[in-house]
C-alpha cells in the first residue's frame, strides 16, 4: 500500500506555535542562569563567603597589607627564577620593603618570614612546598597557589599574614592555621585543587 | 556489742520492712518519682551561647574633618594578647608600651578611605577605658567634602564564643545619624552613599534574594505543578507576589517588633508548603490553593523584608528609594521565575505528561525539602530555651492537625446537608 502524506495547515501552524514556545522557555531558562551567574561572578570576586575561617582576600585587607601581599607575590616570581637557576632557594628574597626575611627549610618546605619593623604591622609568611620525591605529578593548573618551573616541578606556594607581626615569634611554622596565622589570596582559591596539608 | 541496741535497730529495720509492704504502692511511687527525676535530669542539657562583643565607633563630620571615636572592648582584642590584673581587666601600668601598637594596629585597620584614596590620621590618641575592660581611641582625619567616605569595619577578633560585632554611629555634616551593625569578616562600608550606588546595590541584592534557593521558589514550583490554565497560573503568582509584597511593607515598617517571631513565621511559611503540595495530590479547590498561596507569601514576605531591613543600612539615607527598588526588582524577577515555570508545565501538559504519577511525585518530593525546612527551623526556634519552643514542631504539626479536621468537619456537614436536600427532593418527587 503506497503511503500518503497528509498536510494539514492546522498542525503546521500548532507545531510552529510549540517551537515558538520552547524557544521563549530556552531563552527565559538561559537569561535566569545568566543572571545567576553574572551575580555569581560579581560577588566570588571581593567575597570571602566560600572562604574557611583562617582565609581571607587581598581585596578585603586594608591598603599597606594590600601593597605588602603583591611584594610577596612579586618577589616569589624572582625567588622561583633563581630555584630554578641555581637548583636552591635564595636565602635573601626581595619580597618586600618593612620586613626583616629569614629562611627556615623543612623536608621539601621552604618557610620565608618577615618580622615587621613597625611593631604594629603584621609579619608575612611565604610558605612554599616542593614535591616529596616520589609523588605523582601535579595535575593542577597554574594559579596562585601552583606554580610550574621550567623543568615541570610544581609548587605549592601559600602567603599568610599575622596581626601584631613582632609577638609572633620567629621560627618554622608547620601548620600556620593553627597558630593564628591568616592565609591570603588575591582570588578564591579552586576547591578541586587546592591541597592544605 | 550492745544487745538491747541490736535489738533496737532490728525492730526498727522490721518496722521500715513491715511499713514497705503495708503501703506497697506509697514505695512504687517514690521510686518511680525518684526515676523520673533522674531520667529528667538526664536529659537535661546546658549548651554555650556566643555572647556578642559590640566595638562602638562614632564617626562624625565637623567641617573638614572627620572625627573618629572608638570604644574596643579588650575581648575583641585577642592577637594584642593585653597584659591582664589577676581579676581581668586590663593592667594600665603593663599598658604603656601596648598601647599605641594596638592603637596604631586598630586605625590601620579601620583604613578609612575617600574615594577609594586611605586618609592618614597625624594625631591618633588611645587610652584604658574608664572601666579597664576597653580601649578608648580618638583619630582625626583631613576630608575633602563629605562623598565617598568609607571605612573598613569589624577588623577585630574574639573567642569563637565572644563573636565581635561592630556598631557605627555616622553623623553626617547634615541630615539625621545613621547606625551601621557588621558583624561576621571585615566588611568595607561607604558611609552615606549616593542614591544611584545604594539602587545599584539593592538591584543587586533583590536579584540575589530571588535566585537563592530558598522557599519562595519552592512554594512557586509546587503551585505550579498542577496543569492549570494561563489565566489560574497568572492568577496564583500574582496571589503569591502580591501577598509577599504585602508581608515585606509589613516587615519593613515594624522591622525591630517582627524580628524575635520570624523563625516561627518561617517555619509556619515551610509548613504551608507541605500543605500546598498534599493540596496538589488531593487536587484541593482554587479557593483553598489560594488562601495557602496568600499566607505563606505574607509569611514569606515577612522573611524577605527582614532581609532588607538588614541590609538598608547600607542605603544610607536613602532607605525608601532602596526599599521600592527591592521590592520593584524581587516581585519582577519573581513574576519572570513564575512565568517561566508556568509556560513549562504548559508545554509539558501539551506533550501528554502522566500527570497521575508526575503531580504526585513532584509534589512528594517537594514536600520532603518543605519538611526539612521545618525541622531546621524547629531546631532554631528550640535554642530560644522555653518549653513550648522546644515543641514548636509539634505545636505546629497539631495546629495543622485541627485546622484539617475542622475543614473535613465543615465539608462533611455540607456533604450531609446536601444528601438531606437530595432526599427531601426524591421523596417530594416520589410524592
Amino acid at each position: 500500500m503506497p503511503g500518503q502524506t497528509v498536510h494539514s495547515g492546522e498542525s503546521a501552524k500548532s507545531a510552529g506555535r510549540e517551537r515558538l514556545g520552547v524557544i521563549v522557555i530556552a531563552v527565559g531558562i538561559v537569561s535566569v542562569i545568566a543572571v545567576y551567574l553574572g551575580l555569581n561572578a560579581t560577588k566570588a570576586r571581593d567575597s570571602g563567603k566560600d572562604l574557611l575561617p583562617y582565609q581571607t582576600l587581598a581585596g578585603t585587607l586594608p591598603e599597606a597589607d594590600r601593597q605588602a601581599f603583591r611584594a610577596i607575590r612579586e618577589g616569589l616570581l624572582i625567588a622561583e627564577g633563581e630555584r630554578a637557576r641555581r637548583g636552591a632557594w635564595p636565602e635573601q628574597a626581595p619580597l618586600g620593603p618593612g620586613h626583616q626575611w629569614s629562611r627556615l627549610d623543612q623536608g621539601a618546605i621552604v618557610n620565608y618570614f618577615g618580622v615587621p619593623g613597625d611593631p604594629s604591622a603584621p609579619a608575612w609568611l611565604l610558605e612554599i612546598q616542593e614535591p616529596e620525591p616520589g609523588m605523582a605529578p601535579d595535575p593542577a593548573p597554574e594559579d596562585d597557589e601552583h606554580h610550574r618551573l621550567p623543568d615541570g616541578t610544581m609548587l605549592h606556594t601559600y602567603v599568610w599574614m599575622h596581626r601584631y607581626g613582632a609577638q609572633v615569634p620567629l621560627g618554622f611554622v608547620r601548620q600556620p592555621q593553627n597558630s593564628g596565622w591568616i592565609e591570603v589570596f588575591s582570588t578564591p582559591p579552586n576547591p578541586v585543587y587546592y591541597n592544605r596539608r | 556489742m550492745d544487745p538491747g541496741r541490736d535489738a533496737g535497730d532490728m525492730l526498727s529495720t522490721f518496722e521500715v520492712t513491715r511499713s514497705a509492704i503495708a503501703r506497697p504502692t506509697a514505695a512504687a511511687r517514690m521510686w518511680a518519682l525518684v526515676a523520673t527525676m533522674v531520667l529528667v535530669a538526664g536529659g537535661a542539657y546546658s549548651h554555650e551561647v556566643p555572647v556578642e562583643q559590640i566595638v562602638r565607633i562614632d564617626m562624625a563630620i565637623q567641617g573638614d574633618r572627620l572625627i573618629v571615636r572608638m570604644q574596643v572592648p579588650a575581648t575583641a582584642l585577642i592577637d594584642a594578647r593585653l597584659p591582664r590584673l589577676s581579676d581581668g581587666t586590663i593592667d594600665a601600668a603593663a599598658m604603656v608600651t601596648v598601647l599605641p601598637i594596638v592603637m596604631a594596629d586598630v586605625v590601620r585597620n579601620l583604613d578609612v578611605q575617600q574615594d577609594g584614596t586611605p586618609l592618614r590620621s597625624a594625631d591618633a590618641t588611645s587610652r584604658v577605658g574608664a572601666d579597664r575592660k576597653s580601649i578608648d581611641i580618638d583619630a582625626t582625619y583631613q576630608i575633602d567634602g563629605t562623598a565617598g567616605l568609607s571605612a573598613r569595619l569589624n577588623a577585630f577578633r574574639g573567642e569563637p564564643l565572644q563573636p565581635v560585632r561592630t556598631a557605627v554611629r555616622y553623623m553626617p555634616g547634615t541630615g539625621a545619624a545613621q547606625t551601621i551593625s557588621v558583624a561576621g569578616p571585615p566588611a568595607r562600608v561607604t558611609f552615606d552613599p549616593a542614591v544611584l550606588d545604594a539602587v545599584q546595590e539593592f538591584v543587586a541584592r533583590a536579584l540575589t534574594a530571588v535566585l537563592a534557593f530558598g522557599d519562595h521558589l519552592l512554594m512557586l514550583v509546587c503551585v505550579l505543578v498542577p496543569e492549570r490554565t494561563m489565566r489560574d497560573s497568572a492568577r496564583v503568582i500574582a496571589t503569591l507576589i502580591a501577598a509577599q509584597a504585602a508581608g515585606m511593607i509589613v516587615s519593613a515598617l515594624a522591622a525591630g517588633l517582627l524580628a524575635p517571631a520570624l523563625p516561627v513565621t518561617a517555619m509556619i511559611a515551610s509548613s504551608v508548603i507541605v500543605v500546598a503540595a498534599v493540596q496538589n495530590i488531593v487536587r484541593a479547590r482554587g479557593g483553598f490553593v489560594a488562601a495557602s498561596t496568600a499566607l505563606f507569601g505574607v509569611l514569606n514576605g515577612l522573611a524577605v523584608g527582614h532581609l532588607f531591613a538588614t541590609d538598608a543600612q547600607f542605603a544610607g539615607a536613602h532607605r525608601v528609594a532602596a526599599f521600592a527598588v527591592f521590592l520593584v526588582v524581587f516581585a519582577l524577577a519573581e513574576l519572570w521565575l513564575g512565568a517561566i515555570a508556568a509556560a513549562t508545565r504548559m508545554w509539558l501538559a501539551g506533550r501528554g505528561a502522566a500527570d497521575r504519577i508526575v503531580i504526585p511525585v513532584a509534589s512528594a518530593l517537594i514536600a520532603h525539602s518543605a519538611v526539612h525546612h521545618v525541622i531546621d527551623l524547629g531546631h532554631v526556634i528550640a535554642q530560644s530555651g522555653s518549653f513550648a519552643a522546644e515543641h514548636a514542631v509539634v505545636s505546629l504539626t497539631l495546629g495543622w492537625a485541627i485546622v484539617m479536621v475542622l475543614v473535613a468537619a465543615r465539608e462533611a456537614l455540607r456533604a450531609g446537608h446536601r444528601q438531606d436536600q437530595s432526599a427531601r427532593i426524591v421523596s417530594s418527587a416520589g410524592r
